[in-house]
C-alpha cells in the first residue's frame, strides 16, 4: 500500500497523526479534543475517509492511548465519520477500531453510544 | 441528611467545599478551567472515573456557555456535600440567555428527564447531529448518560441556571 499524502494534524493541545501499517491505517489521536479542534478535525476526518476509501482500505485503527479528553463537539465529529461510513453499501464500508486505554476508562463509555448507533463498522477494544 | 448520609447544602458548611467562578468564555480558556476542575474535584473524590464524570459535566456546561451566553458571562458553582457513605457533588452554571435558549434547554432536559432509556435518546441524539454543521446538541445528554448527572434547570428572568448533580463514593474528606 501507498504511503498516505494526508499530514499530521497539529493544533493547539491536540493532534491527529496518520500512518500506514500492513493493510490498515492507523490514526493515533493525542491530547485533548476540545471545542476548538471539533471543526477541523470533521474536516480531517472527510479527507482522511477519502483516502481510506481510494486506498481500498478495509480498516482504520484509530489509537487512543494518548487522547485525555473528548469534546462533545468532536465527539460528534467521530460520530459523523462513522456514521458516513456505516451510511454506505456493505462493499464501500471499511471498519473503524477504536483501541482505548485501560487507564481512560471514559473512553470505552464514550464510544459505546458510537458502536451503538454504527455496529456494523465499529470496534471498540 | 439524604439517604446516602450527605449533608443538605445550608447545613454544615464548613463541610461542603465549594469552588465558584466567574467566567467570561473563551474557547481558548476551557483546558484550563477544565484542569482546575479536575483538581477541584480529585481533592474530594478518590475515584478517577468519578471525577472525570465531574469533569465532563463541567466542561460540557462551560461549552454550553460559551455557546449561548447572552453576555459572555457564567457564574459555575461546583459544590462538594460530604456525607458517611457517599458525596453529593452539585454543579450549577448560570448565566443570560435568550428566550429560545432558554425553550431548547427546558426541552432538552425534561426529554432527558422523561426518557425510559437515556442511553437509546442519547443514540437518537447523535443520529440526529451528524446533519448540523454546527453545534453537536449533545453536551446536556452527555451529561446526563455518560456523566451520570441529573439534570434540572431554573429560569429566573433572562437568568438561565442549569444544574447537574450526581453521587460518587465517599472520597475520605475529613
Amino acid at each position: 500500500m501507498n504511503s498516505l499524502t494526508l499530514a499530521p494534524l497539529t493544533l493547539a493541545g491536540f493532534e491527529a497523526v496518520p500512518s500506514v501499517k500492513d493493510a490498515t491505517i492507523e490514526l493515533a489521536l493525542r491530547g485533548n479534543a476540545d471545542m476548538t479542534v471539533s471543526a477541523t478535525l470533521g474536516k480531517y476526518l472527510k479527507e482522511l475517509d477519502a483516502q481510506t476509501r481510494h486506498k481500498g482500505v478495509r480498516a482504520v485503527h484509530v489509537k487512543l492511548g494518548d487522547l485525555y479528553f473528548l469534546s462533545s463537539s468532536c465527539f460528534q465529529a467521530i460520530a459523523a465519520w462513522v456514521l458516513s461510513i456505516a451510511g454506505r453499501a456493505p462493499e464501500d464500508r471499511y471498519t473503524v477500531h477504536f483501541e482505548t486505554h485501560a487507564a481512560q476508562g471514559w473512553q470505552k463509555r464514550s464510544l459505546e453510544a458510537i458502536r451503538r448507533v454504527a455496529p456494523a463498522v465499529t470496534v471498540v477494544s | 441528611m439524604d439517604e446516602f448520609g450527605a449533608d443538605p447544602p445550608d447545613r454544615d458548611s464548613y463541610r461542603t467545599p465549594t469552588l465558584a467562578i466567574q467566567f467570561q468564555p473563551h474557547p481558548g480558556l476551557l483546558t484550563q478551567t477544565r484542569e482546575f476542575v479536575r483538581s477541584f474535584c480529585g481533592t474530594f473524590v478518590r475515584d478517577p472515573d468519578a471525577v472525570y464524570r465531574l469533569t465532563i459535566a463541567a466542561h460540557e456546561l462551560l461549552e454550553n456557555s460559551i455557546k449561548y451566553s447572552s453576555d459572555g458571562t457564567t457564574n459555575m458553582t461546583i459544590e462538594c456535600h460530604t456525607g458517611e457513605r457517599k458525596s453529593r457533588i452539585s454543579i450549577r452554571a448560570e448565566n443570560r440567555a435568550t428566550p429560545e435558549r432558554v425553550r431548547a434547554v427546558r426541552d432538552a432536559i425534561e426529554t432527558l428527564r422523561d426518557a425510559d432509556d437515556p442511553f437509546q435518546l442519547y443514540c437518537d441524539l447523535i443520529k440526529a447531529s451528524v446533519d448540523r454543521n454546527a453545534h453537536s446538541g449533545l453536551g446536556l445528554a452527555r451529561i446526563c448518560v455518560e456523566a451520570a448527572c441529573a439534570l434540572d434547570y431554573r429560569v429566573t428572568g433572562d437568568q438561565l441556571a442549569i444544574f447537574a448533580e450526581t453521587y460518587v463514593d465517599h472520597g475520605g474528606l475529613e
